[in-house]
């Protein structure tokens, strides 16, 4: 069978697989601890028995028994070098046996290991893995491929490269595992993996097992909107119970079979059965089936990217497209990669995402440099540390074919014009791997001159790539926006190209900051461009997403062009950053900055601040007394509100600190506050090593202006008392991480108990600790770093 | 089963709420935003989760403890009395290696520091739960279930010298990893757990 008549087949109805076949060996005699594809082998009229019987009840498609039949697995039972062997022998049974009844599939599963970048499995190992496995099964005559029960993206990934090596024509199902979270175990989203199988080649895209068929339908729903191949469910027989020490499920025949329609009606065609179910749950299924109605049409879009874990639609919003990871012009950068690094990849990732950028751009074009290699790690790092998905930039074949291979996910390829090198040599690798694509309408004769000119190469490019299976909606015509100080025309000409995209339905992008070169005030040239081609409708730009003014202007151009609805995230964003716009920073007083600076924790710009604030003409005891400490109040409470987490409330502690640091040799006379210090004791109970919580509570209790005593870690009762007794304290706070070193906590109240040391006030803490625990011992319970400053604050003032 | 890279997804939520971040209720302004979440993933990327776990049989179980095949006893009440049943007792050990702690205990600001310890704390606990799906997937071809529901010592009532039977069972020195005199693991993010297998 082709992927062609497969395509046509699902187009035709629906496709029923079979049930699981791991139990039905049990059952039929397969012993523990053997390898089930050479005892198979061995008992080659067992697997006969069982496909016969899911034959019998409806399947249109069986799978070859050959789930472990890759190196990995059998070299856990010494038999990788018989691969060949006794994959290609068990395709053979299985499509001996089956005939024209049913079509045989090869199974394709995990390897057990996790895959590059992830993982340690290098990816290239891991293609030529499964594609051993692919050429044996194609040799055995199979019919087509099923990938299943894959819990990474990757992993999916490099084994639908190695199968479509060993047999690109023939059909692949890739289905994968998804838990409750509707991820997989490394991750990955339903919708992401389906993006970037389906554009990798697969033929249809689904699950198996892990889920019953209610939770798995709601899975394909979601996929549904995305999906351009035939959906797969092949769900477990409900959920395992334990019943007498044996796994059993919790639907029959008939509840399994009744949940057809709901899998039907989210949208997939083929419907199978995994663990728990039998050739009975198949046939209830393959009956109800044709009982069905099909579900009603919606519409699919295919203008999505991918990363590992997520997808990005163009035109849902505005695409901005971070354009700082470039050596363009970045000495520094440059720099950096001359000596093969890439710290500044990731910095330029972090910065771009935490300013709200969707899609990050890759470019690694730097004479002197293996970019091929560069781009390789580049993509390999972001994959694994961006949520965002990659827009790959680059001229050089190599270095394409380096990043989309390596890819977990669907990249935005930059891009292909109509010049005979990038239609020949890039195109086809960009197809291969199903990469977006930005179209630039450009010759090998240069830039045409005329918006109408443009459009025809575009023509050409959308039709060349039509040889590859694209779409319009797989494609964003770049407008080609040049320099207006050197060609008055170039914006008003890309803006004509902008328009001739939005009626023809074609997403559009440019390169924003090409419009103001050679000009004073670039950001507001691009600020102002950007607004006119977003009215006539321009669907991304790379840009630099570090411009707030530019961001915002993105924000409002979304609530005008109806891309958001009830304008709520232009509201949010509004409203979130109305204290933090930098125009709006410069106009408040220095005094206020100064208070602002500790609620956010900018350390570093204390001395600055305090500086300015110093003169102002205001005391250093005023600025401690009207400034600091309402600023550090007003951190604790918000931490106490839950409006601010565990990290602001340090930073904002850091930051007092370093403000209490530059004043202290201003108030050093005449100021009595040192004396008045409260004393606190610290201490991690002996036999416990842990000591962040402590730290913590430590540097927030010295901003709260009691003096800490910290004794470290291990710290025996006796030597606790001790240091009570030498420095003159009451307040004593002990931390423990472990249930089994709370006992040392006990320990140490009841020694000073039995030492008549009443006047002790013991305040306990820690990740088991709990406020029954505290009153068992007698001590005060702090859940947190402010509840301990609360406690402590009682007995200041007392 | 050895596995010499463990892929744990970045944690990103489970650190906020680690820190005590309120999924509705806590503001973060951008810059300090950017802050924590460079800090997290510069310590997400010193982490090297890795992990190995075996099975045992079981041959009894008594109020106080798990008895193996081979004459081991794991004490623990709270584990032994919900386990009445096994047959095997699954052993599971993580780590995420040295660097992100020894990183973390360089960092002079304490919020850094109080950053890293949460993603390595959660990086951990991402990896015993991979571990864990790995293995109950691993075992359920078997035809075995194991207990989503796992123990470690130094928690509830199995104490801490447990540690020893991990070290010894589980060859943890194959993961670069040692125990001290009090039975504490190095690295420090490392976690053992023991789950029941029917």
């Amino acid at each position: 069978m082709t992927r062609n008549e497969f395509k046509k087949r699902c187009e035709s109805g629906f496709l029923i697989l079979d049930g699981a076949t791991g139990t039905e060996l049990i059952k039929r005699g397969m012993p523990g601890g053997v390898c089930p594809e050479l005892w198979v082998s061995e008992h080659p009229e067992v697997i006969c028995d069982i496909h016969n019987s899911y034959i019998r009840s409806g399947s249109n498609i069986v799978y070859a028994p050959t789930f472990g039949g890759n190196r990995c697995k059998l070299a856990e039972f010494g038999l990788h070098s018989e691969l060949a062997g006794i994959v290609s022998t068990l395709a053979r049974i299985s499509k001996k046996n089956a005939g024209s009844r049913a079509m045989v599939f090869g199974d394709i599963a995990p390897t057990g290991r996790f895959v590059e970048p992830f993982g340690d499995l290098p990816f290239e190992e891991a293609v030529a893995i499964f594609r051993e496995t692919a050429q044996a099964l194609a040799d055995g005559g199979v019919d087509g491929f099923a990938i299943e029960t894959m819990m990474d993206l990757q992993e999916a990934r490099a084994a639908l490269i190695g199968v479509r090596e060993a047999a690109p024509d023939l059909p692949v199902i890739v289905t994968m595992t998804f838990d409750s979270s509707r991820r997989t175990l490394t991750g990955n989203s339903p919708q992401s993996a389906l993006v970037a199988l389906q554009a990798l080649g697969a033929d249809a895209f689904g699950c198996n097992c892990s889920t019953g068929p209610e939770e798995m339908a709601q899975i394909i729903a979601e996929m549904r909107p995305y999906a351009r191949v035939p959906l797969v469910a092949k769900p477990n027989a409900g959920l395992p119970r334990l019943v007498d020490g044996k796994t059993v499920f919790s639907m029959d025949d008939r509840t399994f079979a009744g949940c057809a329609q709901a899998l039907i009606s989210a949208g997939a065609v083929l419907l199978g059965g995994c663990c728990g179910t039998t050739p009975e749950h198949i046939a209830a299924l393959a009956r109800q089936v044709k009982l069905c109605s099909p579900p009603a049409e919606i519409p699919i879009c295919s203008s999505v990217i991918s990363s590992a874990s997520g997808i990005w639609q163009f035109g849902s919003k505005f695409t901005v497209i971070g354009e700082r990871i470039n050596p363009t012009g970045k000495k520094a950068f440059q720099a950096q990669l001359r000596e093969g690094k890439l710290d500044m990849v990731m910095d330029f990732a972090i910065q771009q995402n935490s300013a709200g950028a969707q899609v990050l751009d890759v470019n690694m074009g730097l004479a002197g440099i293996d970019e091929a290699g560069m781009m390789r790690r580049a993509v390999a790092m972001l994959a694994k540390s961006s949520p965002l998905p990659l827009c790959i930039d680059s001229t050089d074949p190599e270095a394409v074919e380096a990043a989309l291979r390596l890819y977990p996910g669907r990249a935005l390829f930059n891009s292909i014009s109509a010049e005979k090198n990038r239609l020949e040599k890039i195109l086809p690798i960009a197809a291969r791997y199903g990469a977006m694509l930005v179209a630039l309408p450009l010759t090998d004769a240069g830039i045409p001159g005329s918006a109408a000119e443009r459009m025809l190469v575009v023509d050409r490019i959308i039709s060349a790539a039509s040889d590859y299976g694209y779409t319009a909606g797989d494609i964003c015509v770049d407008a080609l926006i040049m320099a207006v100080a050197s060609e008055p025309q170039a914006a008003k000409t890309a803006l004509e190209v902008i328009s001739a995209c939005e009626m023809r339905g074609l997403h559009t992008v440019c390169g924003l900051s090409n419009v103001s070169f050679g000009l004073p005030d670039r950001a507001l040239i691009n600020r102002t461009f950007l607004g006119m081609a977003m009215g006539r409708g321009l669907t991304a730009a790379i840009a630099n997403p570090l411009f707030p003014e530019l961001m915002a202007m993105v924000l409002a151009g979304d609530a005008l062009c109806e891309r958001d609805a009830n304008m709520s995230a232009y509201l949010a964003a509004v409203s979130v950053s109305a204290g933090a716009v930098p125009a709006a920073a410069e106009k408040i007083s220095p005094a206020e900055a100064l208070k602002l600076s500790v609620l956010r924790g900018e350390t570093e710009r204390i001395p600055e601040r305090i500086d300015a604030v110093l003169s102002s003409g205001m005391t250093p005891q005023d600025i401690l007394n009207e400034l600091l400490i309402p600023a550090i109040n007003e951190v604790g409470k918000r931490y106490e509100q839950k409006t601010f987490f565990l990290p602001q409330l340090i930073s904002g502690a850091e930051a007092m600190s370093r403000a209490a640091a530059c004043l202290e040799p201003l108030l050093a006379s005449g100021n009595d506050s040192e004396q008045q210090k409260v004393k606190f004791i610290l201490a991690t109970v002996k036999g416990d090593i842990h000591d962040i919580g402590k730290n913590i509570v430590a540097v927030v209790l010295r901003n709260y202006g009691f003096e800490v005593i910290d004794l470290g870690k291990d710290v025996p009762p006796e030597l606790i008392l001790e240091a009570a007794e030498k420095h003159s304290a009451c307040l004593i706070g002990l931390s423990a991480l472990m249930t089994t070193t709370m006992g040392a906590m006990r320990e140490t109240v009841e020694l000073a108990r039995s030492r008549g040391m009443e006047h002790l006030h013991f305040i306990v803490g820690g990740a088991v600790v709990d406020q029954q625990f505290a009153d068992s011992i007698g001590a005060y319970y702090a859940a947190d770093p402010m509840a301990a400053v609360n406690i402590a604050r009682q007995f200041q003032q007392n | 089963m050895d596995y010499p890279e463990l892929n744990v997804p970045f944690p990103g939520k489970e650190i906020f709420l680690r820190l005590g971040g309120h999924l509705t209720k806590t503001q973060v302004d951008p810059a300090a935003a950017c802050r924590f979440q460079r800090y997290a993933l510069e310590a997400f990327r010193l982490c090297r989760p890795r992990g190995r776990w075996q099975i045992f049989p079981v041959t009894a179980v008594t109020d106080e403890a798990i008895i193996l095949a081979d004459g081991s006893s794991i004490p623990g009440g709270d584990f032994s009395r919900k386990n009445r049943d096994i047959s095997f007792l699954w052993c599971g050990a993580v780590t995420v290696g040295k660097a992100v702690t020894e990183t973390r205990d360089s960092l002079e600001m304490v919020s850094a520091r109080a950053v890293y310890d949460a993603v390595a704390g959660e990086c951990a606990d991402g990896a015993m739960d991979m571990l864990q799906a790995l293995a109950a997937g691993e075992l359920l071809r078997r035809n075995l279930r194991l207990d989503k529901r796992r123990f470690s010592p130094g928690y509830g009532d199995m104490p801490l010298e447990v540690q020893k039977f991990f070290f010894s069972s589980l060859q943890l020195e194959k993961l670069d990893m040692v125990l001290n005199d009090k039975f504490f693991m190095i690295p420090e993010k490392s976690v053992t757990a023991l789950a029941g297998v029917r």
